[in-house]
């Protein structure tokens, strides 16, 4: 072990001379005047303190309605009646504009048009149409702001995944909620500030992967920490039988202090990262069991978010988890809700999702909203891609099914300072292309870091040589989608 | 000093040698190293101090002792740069998109300045005035530069932009100071890329070379427009690349003033709610709201914060402080006392579900700067409430989940002066105290949040408690819910159990033998749930050994005699894994016998075994028990014939009861036959059948 560490040593002296050698005085010069900011020390890669908002904030929180598997724009939030008109007719070359396909439709020779099985319906004040298979996110119009023009690199599910979570569509970047925690730290210090809740409907589903809740290069405490799905979320948090508190509590001290020692040898940050971690393991031995606790709350709760919210690892049991850790101030809850992945039997599938998602999705707005939370929550309710105008495989009036489609897609935001009640964006009479207003997965990045008091462009790290942010080299803040 | 002379005589001859070529021959020739040119801003500030300076030393001639020296090496260098800087200029001149006229000043009089010190670096004689007449030359050329660059009027002192109101202009209020800002400086009279010429509304009207840069009431196929939206790479993209570019809120205003008519004279009043909702004075609010008070120390935050009290600044650049409180179970009321340190600073605190009581309010009331309160449900009720009537700068207040009512809340109401929103669900208040509260204060919004409509929603169903289902003596079947005051409803007999009648528990069932139960969930005012089924082995008398009499087929052997009374359950199998808790037999048949310590009397014995009919494995075809009280003499007490399953089934463990009448012995033998000819409904017809065993319980 010993010399282990020495070898250690001599790696970082021998790293120390190069680093040094190649950084001649000529060079420093040099570079001084082709990067103005190169000597101005640390603080020039990080202009703005990390930990602390850029400007004040409109939204605190983040919970993250994944709909995974890319939902249907087209029977839920965007209403096309052409497509009823001329469903069955093939879809018109100069809308699809050369669009590639994926591998399940490439060998299609005809492209039917297929409307929505399911009708659509004018919710409150603002209007907004909202199909049949979502009567309660329509009873909620007026406080979301559905964005109908979200657009995206993307064609299947994984890069599109991946993009939609981490700003890059191969997975090495941090997450979203991954950056929050790097950029304003935990509200809650005894809890993640990272949570991540999954759940599986009935449709036809595509996977979920670590790496879309990845650190990336970032510190490991801004992982996002997966929750278990069973009746414990939190899995191992007991103390085993014959350990009481206190020897909990030495046993952590020594393994500190040994941790410590280890640091000063090494200097692997991930050490340090790991006696956190331990720290707030052990204060979530008491914070966790309060999370979990329904009884301080009334049942029509229940009612509210719908019984299937006690049945531990369902989509409704999470959101109302989701509430409950975002009110104890986790910076970033994700959920993920598979199962939307309609290449057939869509109605069918779309029906069967939608009873899970709706009644809990919308519970949880006016959940915080009674709370007064609403205000500095922004929840997010959307998938990776939309669907195709068109038929996948054969059509009948009552079956069908739709691939995927990058170009124009549909979600809500609400809270947060997000313009409630509004439709941003607008697309074609097919649906297919974006006609006014678009929102590129950059720009919705780029957005909700405003909204969360973050300069897209400011929350940067260095890695392998140059500086990364969420939004890479792109992205622009929509005013339009900001109260 | 003499061979510094030397060699700077030299390039010096040689750059006006350069310069005199280019002037001359500049319209007949193409000029290489393109971009070269851009050197010409870069440098050009040096002969004008150079230049300054060297006309200044003459004011601090009669100081310095070495002044020929200094005066000559200055008029030097500024010879050489502003030759340099001449020829940068001209190749810079050859880029295009300078107003002809304008350019030739500057042009001209720039050679100009180079000319009369290199003229100077020559003469030798009466420095004064080569140093006067360079510092006019230099200053004509100057500002002939400047104009063209910035403008003609960039030098013109006052102009102060207007306050904007709905009577404003929005053109020549809004529209043109953005255009200003962004896209004058390279389209205006003297430098005019693309031929278009925004400084003045004629200008703009007439458009570029593309003919007019918008059309009115269609920003899509406006040039201005389009040109703004193009990709930030794009080589048409406008401002060009390194350019300050419009900000988000700059292009929408733009597009928006195209697509709502782009009047020049229309006032902001007279447009669409979108476009006036625009134009605030912060365009995007990425301002932080400024206080008067100052800002807490570093060494005060730190004594605020706690692991269950986080104390964090509202922005890094505002002195406001948030403080949230969490973990109900670690609440210190020391921590909320010790906020005093920052309670000037304190704008925002949330204390829901922390066990604060009414008391504690006066301490908060010392937060004299709170703008958000959090009090969700915790203990606090009118008593308490009215402590905060001083919070002056309070503009939301949740108090959901607590025990306030109409009366407390009416008097805090009246003093709370900032109030804008307060949230009031889940409280004492009624539908129509709201509605009352919401005449008397029109300008706070009160949500009363959700209110359970009468719809009967069905709960869902009994959580199973026990993890073994294979209970010892003493052990109950237990249930729970996680909604309070459920009442649990069963049946023992498959039948589907109803929400009025059928059996009755609040928590666990009393199970005798092997039994299947069904049950649901019921609460008053829901819908009962769906049934679950439990299948549960039950042990009343454990017997202090059993032993197994006949060989298990090889591939099952468990452990024995002892698996048959080890209280594990048989399990499912894996594939490549063997499998020790069942059993098996495939050659022989089962043949058991369990010692009692003393004679027992037991009603009945449970024989626990596994159906998967797709595998071969089915029920025995006749169960034996056999009893006495000496192992060589046992007597037949009851021989049962177990059902054979009709069809194809998959893994289904299950269970017999074997009663028996009025028996008390030491030893209990149980024979159990294999079924010896597979039914015809599996694969293997006619072949003999596999029989598995778990546990041979006593009852």
């Amino acid at each position: 072990m010993e010399n282990e560490f020495f070898k250690n040593r001599l790696n970082i002296t021998r790293r120390h001379f190069f680093g040094q050698a190649a950084a001649g005085i000529g060079g420093l010069a040099l570079g001084s005047l082709l990067v103005p900011d190169l000597f101005k020390g640390e603080s020039s890669l990080q202009s703005l303190p990390l930990g602390v908002a850029h400007f004040a904030p409109k939204a605190k929180r983040v919970i993250y309605l994944c709909q995974n598997g890319a939902p249907s724009q087209y029977e839920s939030f965007d209403y096309k009646p052409t497509l009823n008109k001329m469903a069955g007719q093939d879809l018109p070359d100069s809308i699809r504009g050369g669009q590639r396909l994926t591998g399940m439709t490439a060998s299609q020779d005809k492209f039917p048009l297929v409307g929505s099985f399911y009708n659509f319906k004018q919710y409150g004040k603002s209007g907004t149409y909202i199909s049949d298979l979502f009567p309660h996110i329509g009873s909620v119009a007026d406080d979301i702001c559905v964005i109908r023009t979200m657009n995206t690199d993307a064609i299947n599910h994984d890069p599109a995944l991946t993009f939609l979570q981490t700003g890059a569509q191969v997975g090495n970047r941090p997450s979203m909620g991954a950056w929050m925690s790097y950029g304003l730290g935990s509200e809650n210090k005894n809890l993640p500030a990272f949570c991540v809740l999954l759940s599986r409907g009935r449709g036809n589903g595509q996977g979920v992967y670590s790496k879309l809740w990845t650190n990336g290069f970032l510190d490991s405490t801004h992982q996002g920490v997966v929750f278990s799905s069973s009746e414990d979320p939190i899995l191992y948090l007991n103390d085993s039988d014959g350990i009481d508190k206190a020897g909990r509590r030495k046993m952590l001290d020594q393994l500190a202090e040994l941790n410590h020692e280890g640091f000063s040898e090494n200097k692997d940050p991930e050490v340090e990262a790991k006696v956190q971690q331990y720290e707030m393991a052990y204060r979530m031995q008491t914070a966790v069991p309060e999370l979990t606790d329904l009884s301080k709350e009334p049942d029509h709760i229940v009612k509210m978010y719908g019984p299937e919210c006690l049945v531990p690892g369902t989509y409704a049991a999470n959101v109302l988890l989701a509430r409950k850790l975002s009110e104890s101030g986790v910076r970033f809850v994700q959920i993920y809700h598979q199962g939307w992945d309609s290449h057939g039997n869509l109605p069918k599938e779309m029906a069967m999702q939608a009873q899970d998602v709706d009644r809990s999705s919308a519970a949880l707005i006016t959940d915080l909203k009674q709370r007064g939370l609403l205000d500095e929550t922004l929840v997010i309710w959307g998938g990776e891609f939309g669907r195709t105008n068109y038929c996948q495989g054969k059509y009948t009036v009552d079956n069908y099914g739709r691939d995927h489609h990058p170009r124009a897609y549909s979600i809500f935001m609400a809270g947060g300072g997000v313009k409630a009640g509004t439709v941003y964006g607008e697309t074609d009479e097919f649906g297919y292309n974006v006609v006014k207003d678009p929102v590129h997965i950059h720009d919705f990045h780029a957005t909700v870091q405003h909204l969360m008091g973050i300069n897209h462009e400011q929350l940067t790290y260095k890695h392998l040589g140059r500086r990364y942010r969420l939004t890479d080299i792109a992205g622009n803040v929509l005013p339009g989608l900001i109260a | 000093m003499e061979r510094i002379e030397k060699i700077g005589n030299i390039i010096l001859w040689a750059l006006q040698g350069f310069l005199v070529f280019l002037l001359i021959f500049q319209s007949r020739i193409e000029l290489p190293f393109a971009g070269i040119g851009h050197l010409h801003p870069l440098i050009l500030h040096l002969p004008i101090g150079f230049g300054v300076l060297l006309l200044g030393l003459f004011a601090i001639k009669k100081q310095l002792a070495s002044f020929d020296v200094l005066a000559d090496f200055l008029l030097l260098l500024t010879a050489i740069f502003s030759s340099l800087t001449a020829i940068f200029g001209l190749f810079l001149s050859k880029e295009g998109g300078y107003e002809a006229a304008a350019l030739d000043w500057h042009q001209w009089s720039g050679v100009a300045v180079s000319f009369v010190y290199f003229s100077w670096v020559l003469l030798r004689r009466n420095l004064f005035l080569g140093a006067a007449l360079g510092f006019i030359a230099l200053v004509i050329a100057g500002h002939t530069g400047a104009s063209i660059t910035h403008g003609e009027d960039y030098l013109k002192f006052g102009a102060q932009q207007s306050e904007i109101s709905a009577e404003s202009v929005v053109f020549k209020d809004i529209v043109q100071p953005i255009l200003k800002a962004k896209c004058e400086s390279c389209h205006n009279d003297q430098k005019t890329k693309g031929a278009l010429k925004m400084n003045s509304i004629a200008g703009l009207l007439k458009g570029g070379k593309h003919g007019p840069i918008w059309k009115s009431g269609d920003a899509l196929n406006s040039h201005l427009i389009q040109r703004i939206k193009l990709p930030m790479n794009a080589k048409e993209h406008m401002p060009p690349l390194g350019k300050v570019q419009l900000t988000p809120d700059e292009i929408t205003i733009l597009t928006l003033w195209v697509n709502e008519g782009a009047s020049v004279d229309r006032k902001l009043g007279e447009f669409s709610k979108e476009f006036q909702g625009l134009i605030k004075p912060t365009q995007l609010n990425e301002t932080t709201k400024s206080y008067d008070f100052s800002e807490a120390s570093e060494s005060d935050l730190k004594a605020v914060n706690t692991p269950y009290c986080t104390v964090y600044p509202v922005a890094y650049d505002s002195p406001a402080l948030s403080a949230d409180f969490f973990v109900a179970g670690k609440f210190d009321p020391k921590t909320l006392e010790n906020l005093s340190q920052v309670q000037e600073q304190l704008v925002g605190l949330q204390v829901s579900k922390m066990p604060i009581q009414d008391g504690d309010l006066k301490q908060v009331a010392k937060f004299t700067n709170l703008e958000k309160l959090n009090l969700n449900f915790t203990a606090v009720g009118d008593a308490g409430l009215s402590s905060l009537a001083g919070l002056s700068h309070l503009e939301k207040l949740s108090i959901s989940g607590t025990k306030v009512t109409r009366a407390g809340l009416t008097k805090l109401l009246s003093s709370l002066s900032a109030l804008k929103e307060i949230h009031v669900w889940n409280t004492g208040i009624t539908a129509g105290e709201m509605s009352a509260f919401r005449k008397q204060f029109p300008k706070i919004h009160f949500d009363e949040g959700y209110i359970p409509k009468d719809e009967k929603l069905q709960i869902n169903p009994p959580i199973l408690v026990n993890e073994n289902l294979i209970l010892r003596p003493g052990e109950k079947l237990n249930f729970k819910h996680t909604l309070r005051d459920v009442l649990f409803r069963y049946t023992v007999n498959d039948s589907l159990p109803d929400s009025l009648s059928s059996l009755q528990t609040r928590a666990s069932i009393d199970i005798k033998n092997f039994t299947k139960v069904r049950i649901i969930a019921t609460k008053n005012g829901w819908l009962a749930s769906n049934p679950i089924d439990v299948r549960v082995f039950k042990s009343q008398y454990i017997p202090s050994r059993i032993d197994l009499l006949s060989k298990t087929d090889p591939k099952y052997p468990a452990a024995g005699g002892v698996s048959l009374m080890d209280f594990i359950p048989g399990a499912r199998e894996v594939k490549g894994v063997s499998n020790f808790t069942w059993l098996g037999f495939k050659e022989t048949d089962f043949d058991a016998v369990a010692t009692f310590a003393k004679p027992t009397h037991i009603q009945g014995v449970t024989f626990s075994y596994l159906e998967k009919t797709d595998s071969d494995v089915f029920p025995p075809t006749s169960i034996e028990v056999w009893a006495g009280d000496d192992a060589a003499k046992l007597q037949l007490v009851s021989r049962f014939k177990p059902e054979q399953p009709k069809e194809k089934n998959g893994y289904s463990p299950k269970g017999i009861n074997i009663p028996l009448k009025g028996v008390t012995a030491k030893y209990y033998r149980v024979k159990a036959t294999r079924l010896r000819s597979l039914p015809a409904f599996v694969d293997n017809k006619g072949k003999g059948a596999w029989l598995r065993v778990d546990e041979l319980l006593f009852y």
